[in-house]
């Protein structure tokens, strides 16, 4: 039971501290110089993205804890799944803010700036991954196949963005987004930027236990389902 | 402010609000789904004869 | 290992040379990618020729998918699979002779479709040592992740649309690499991809590696 309260209060002070970024920034904080308002996005977008990475290498360890013989257990392939999937929710955020910063600043929708297509490769490769882990079969080698899956994803994610990056530095420099990232942050402004990735961070962390929590139920299902089932069939033998 | 913030702020409430329901709704269902399971039918039935 | 790597691709390539499904479907689906892009792009030339080589590694991309499935159908009839697992072969050998087929069939359908895109986009293909070099590593990029992937969708019932969706993504570095190397060797300037050649070999290092430690136990399961 102590876990459960810790879930709960891990969802409380995530939902606290959201609650004062919001506030802290909506209204507390001052507009920047350069970006007006537009700073703002600044306290949601990039935790949104620090989450995203954070879920995946928690994905990828927790893989790797499964693949590693003597740490083979069912519950890290579960928190392999529920981080990733927090992670792919976190990334398509991450694209949508990211989008809205790039309306605003640049005036387009979609800008193919590194990280931003890199983070749009990452939500499909791990929507591949979320969509194997979804094929039905036996759960150990679902489990396997999925770690597999998950550690090809994520040694991809340095060289993805690695070309990226050098594919467009090599085109044009990026001035833009010297502008957009190079941000002189202080005061209120850093405690806020600092609160979102916090907060947001245990959000992460309370949304992953349960989905966790989602994954053993819907196996404990199965299983029962199946008990039950066999249950039903003797009983039928019983009474013929 | 602008409009385009209260967007994003918008998407993130709704996009994490959402999946976090989402969550809830889908393990409630699940508890829903094994709970009956694990008392025998036999006993639930005489509960709603002794309301009578 | 490498002995085990030598028959099992032995074995790939003489039921392509029998079989010849992949000349007569991969390389004529590679064909209809080219003529499509055209179609789609019209019959400009000042289009077309600059974004040849992307073109042409999209395609190369999308048939690099029909061969690795085509590689693990093989395995999927007659219990194929079961006898490549007991017949005790090394399964990291299993692993680089199923890419190393792969990666021929691939460079013949590079070859051709290489001439293909010279004659119907007007292209001259310059820095050919360049162009052969990043056809090289970029192959084996994509066979080894192809061969890997294959085999993690390979048992299961619905791996003609889960294969491109993993796969794809993964290759994208690929696709970038193997597309600037070619247009810095189109444009006169092949010492200038160097660079992205270098990317291609370590991804295909990268990717070799994690398939050789990956296929074991994706051979063992069910």
């Amino acid at each position: 039971m102590s876990r459960n309260r810790l879930v709960r209060l891990v969802g409380a002070l995530g939902l606290v501290g959201v609650i004062a970024t919001y506030w802290l920034g909506l209204f507390v904080t001052p507009n920047a110089k350069l970006f007006g308002s537009l700073v703002r996005l600044l306290y949601i977008h990039p935790s949104m993205a620090w989450v995203a990475f954070v879920a995946y290498g928690m994905a990828f360890c927790s893989s790797l804890l499964y693949l590693w013989p003597r740490t083979r257990h069912a519950r890290f392939d579960r928190l392999a799944g529920a981080s990733a999937e927090v992670g792919v929710v976190f990334t398509g955020l991450t694209l949508v803010t990211g989008s809205i910063w790039g309306r605003t600043t640049w005036g387009v929708w979609w800008t193919w700036d590194p990280l931003l297509t890199t983070t749009a490769l990452l939500f499909v490769l791990y929507l591949g991954y979320l969509a194997l882990r979804r094929v039905p079969g036996d759960p150990e080698v679902v489990a396997r196949r999925s770690a597999i899956a998950a550690l090809i994803a994520f040694v991809d994610v340095p060289v993805v963005y690695f070309s990226v990056t050098w594919w467009r530095s090599l085109h044009q420099p990026p001035t833009v987004d010297l502008a957009g990232r190079h941000l002189y942050v202080h005061g209120i402004m850093a405690f806020t930027l600092f609160l979102s990735f916090v907060s947001f961070t245990l959000v992460y962390a309370w949304l992953t236990a349960h989905r966790y929590r989602l994954a053993a139920l819907s196996e404990r299902e199965e299983d029962e389902g199946l008990d039950l089932a066999l249950e039903e069939r003797r009983a039928e033998g019983v009474l013929a | 402010m602008s409009g385009y913030v209260e967007a994003g702020y918008l998407v993130v409430t709704i996009g994490l609000g959402g999946y976090a329901v989402s969550l809830l709704a889908r393990q409630r269902a699940a508890r829903a789904r094994l709970q009956p399971r694990r008392r025998p039918p036999v006993e639930e039935r005489p509960e709603p004869e002794e309301k009578r | 290992m490498w002995h085990d790597a030598f028959l099992v691709a032995g074995k790939d390539l003489r039921i392509e040379l029998r079989s010849k499904v992949a000349l007569n479907q991969v390389v004529p689906f590679a064909a209809v990618v080219i003529l499509l892009f055209g179609l789609a792009l019209g019959p400009n030339r000042a289009v077309l020729s600059p974004a040849a080589a992307g073109l042409f590694w999209v395609a190369v991309l999308l048939s690099s998918v029909l061969a690795t499935q085509r590689s693990f159908a093989v395995e999927a009839a007659d219990g194929a699979r079961d006898g490549l697992r007991l017949s005790g072969l090394d399964p990291a050998g299993i692993f680089l002779g199923k890419a190393a087929a792969v990666a021929g069939e691939l460079i013949v359908l590079e070859a051709l479709l290489s001439v293909g895109v010279a004659v119907l986009y007007g292209l001259e293909l310059t820095g050919a040592l360049v162009l052969i070099a990043t056809c090289l590593a970029a192959t084996v990029g994509l066979a080894a992740v192809g061969v890997t992937y294959g085999a993690i969708a390979s048992g299961l019932r619905i791996k003609e649309t889960l294969l491109p969706l993993l796969f794809l993504p993964v290759a994208a570095p690929v696709l970038l690499g193997a597309t600037k190397a070619w247009d810095e060797a189109l444009t006169g300037r092949p010492g200038a991809g160097a660079g992205w050649l270098g990317l291609l070999v370590v991804f295909a290092v990268i990717y070799v590696a994690v398939g050789i430690v990956a296929f074991g136990p994706l051979l063992e399961e069910a």
